[in-house]
């Protein structure tokens, strides 16, 4: 491996080969090698020899390029033969993580920068309109009226505004002030700033309750995952009985018994799949042990994957509670005894992996 | 005359060794070098070039007929670099037989 064999070594070996001796071998590769030159020379200026390749002189360049014969270029490639050329689905390429980012300069930065003054004098006009128009707003609305108890609240919430967390906004808004000095005393006006402090108590209140409800899921979850936790730390323990695991529930949706739950059902009890059926991902349950109950062999989990892949993500990482149905296996023409319907279910399972395989530009 | 048969005949006049026999060594030249391809090593001849491998990535391109986006194989090349002898031989200058 990564050897370089030489022209005495390459003799004795063709030697071997040939059934010649050393000094006929060695005539002949140095006469090749002499006598190759000049009759690259001659039109159509290509040589080919037989099993090895074809030698070709570009005369305008006046280099020599070598084309391998298809028996050496296959022989040589024979570690990626089984590979093909594969179409990928342009709508399945995985999505971009990352993005530039966005631009951070206003409008009104912009053209403070470029030293617009007429824009910036368009963007004040423009928002003193707003500000104007909310304020009159403020004053029709009968239902904004404000008690003592909201008074005491806006006064906590502007006494608030000056903490350290809103030091870098207000620095932000008093260089605006400072920038524009002929608008300074409208701007600093706190009628006018009324707007901009009730956006940030409905963010903070939109945030606080989305932290208690999140908060909430979190509890009732955990309060009914405990067996799903003990089934996770088992199968980090010995993931040899994934497969073997024969207590999980099956739901079959059949007119009597569409809403029953069968448990403690044998694998080797459960019915082929004649019609269409639900059955749970668990922590110990995955595609391939379905596919390995209804159809018997494990690579047909690609077709009940196929069935539901409108609702699953990357088949490595289908969480826990996934119901997925089963399709009946006629439908696939699943059967785990024909070798053609085992080959198509690999091809399908690779398809599935390429849609998620990182893809090089 | 094809060019094959143009090499063996000149092979055949400059040696003297029989049709069958300058036959037979360019198969066995050629499976020499194949094998030591295979096991990925290279050959290097004095003054003609050195045989060897090169290995590309998966990658992906667009059929420009189809538009297609195509997902390429890896895949194992067989590359050949001549010695600077043998071009300069091949396009008539003289050689210096540093190589």
């Amino acid at each position: 491996m990564n050897n370089t064999i030489t022209l005495e070594p390459l003799v004795k070996q063709v030697a071997l080969r040939a059934s010649v001796d050393y000094a006929t071998a060695q005539l002949f590769i140095e006469t090749l090698i002499s006598k190759l030159p000049s009759l690259l020379q001659e039109a159509p200026h290509d040589i080919t020899i037989p099993t090895l390749g074809t030698f070709s002189l570009l005369v305008p360049e006046g280099s020599v390029t070598f084309v391998p014969s298809t028996e050496m270029a296959e022989a040589v490639n024979e570690p990626f033969s089984f590979f093909q050329p594969t179409i990928l689905v342009e709508e399945l390429e995985p999505p971009v993580t990352h993005c530039e980012p966005e631009s951070t300069v206003t409008p009104t930065q912009e053209a403070v920068s470029e030293g617009n003054i007429e824009e910036i004098s368009d963007s004040i006009q423009d928002f003193n309109t707003v500000i104007e128009t909310h304020k009159e707003q403020s004053d029709c609305n009968p239902s904004n009226e404000r008690t003592d108890f909201e008074d005491e609240e806006d006064d906590e919430e502007e006494a608030n505004y000056t903490d350290d967390e809103n030091e870098d906004d207000r620095e932000d808004y008093f260089n605006y002030n400072n920038e524009e000095e002929n608008r300074s005393e409208e701007l600093s006006n706190p009628n006018e700033n009324r707007g901009l402090l009730s956006k940030y108590i409905l963010t903070y209140a939109a945030g606080l309750i989305t932290g208690v409800l999140i908060s909430c899921t979190f509890v009732y979850n955990s309060n009914h995952r405990t067996d799903t936790g003990a089934a996770d730390a088992d199968i980090m323990q010995n993931k040899s009985t994934i497969f073997t695991d024969t207590t999980d529930t099956v739901t079959i949706l059949t007119p009597e018994t569409s809403t029953s739950t069968v448990k403690n059902i044998e694998t080797t009890t459960k019915p082929k799949t004649e019609q269409a059926q639900q059955d749970t991902v668990t922590a110990r349950r995955f595609l391939a042990t379905m596919a390995r109950e209804y159809y018997g062999k494990m690579e047909f989990w690609a077709y009940i994957y196929k069935e539901n892949e409108a609702r699953l993500g990357h088949p490595d990482r289908i969480p826990t509670g996934t119901v997925v149905t089963i399709p009946p296996a006629a439908k696939y023409n699943i059967d785990a005894n024909n070798p053609a319907s085992l080959k198509r279910a690999k091809e399908l399972i690779d398809t599935i992996y390429i849609r998620f395989a990182r893809i090089k530009d | 005359m094809t060019s094959q048969q143009k090499l063996i005949d000149t092979i055949v006049a400059e040696t003297g060794l029989s049709a069958e026999t300058v036959d037979r060594l360019c198969e066995a030249t050629s499976a020499v070098i194949t094998d030591a391809l295979c096991e990925g090593d290279s050959v290097a001849l004095p003054a003609f070039g050195t045989f060897s491998t090169n290995k590309t990535d998966e990658y992906t391109t667009r059929d420009n007929v189809t538009g297609d986006l195509i997902l390429m194989p890896p895949a194992i090349n067989v590359i050949f670099s001549p010695a600077r002898k043998l071009t300069k031989a091949a396009v008539g200058e003289k050689g210096d037989g540093d190589e």
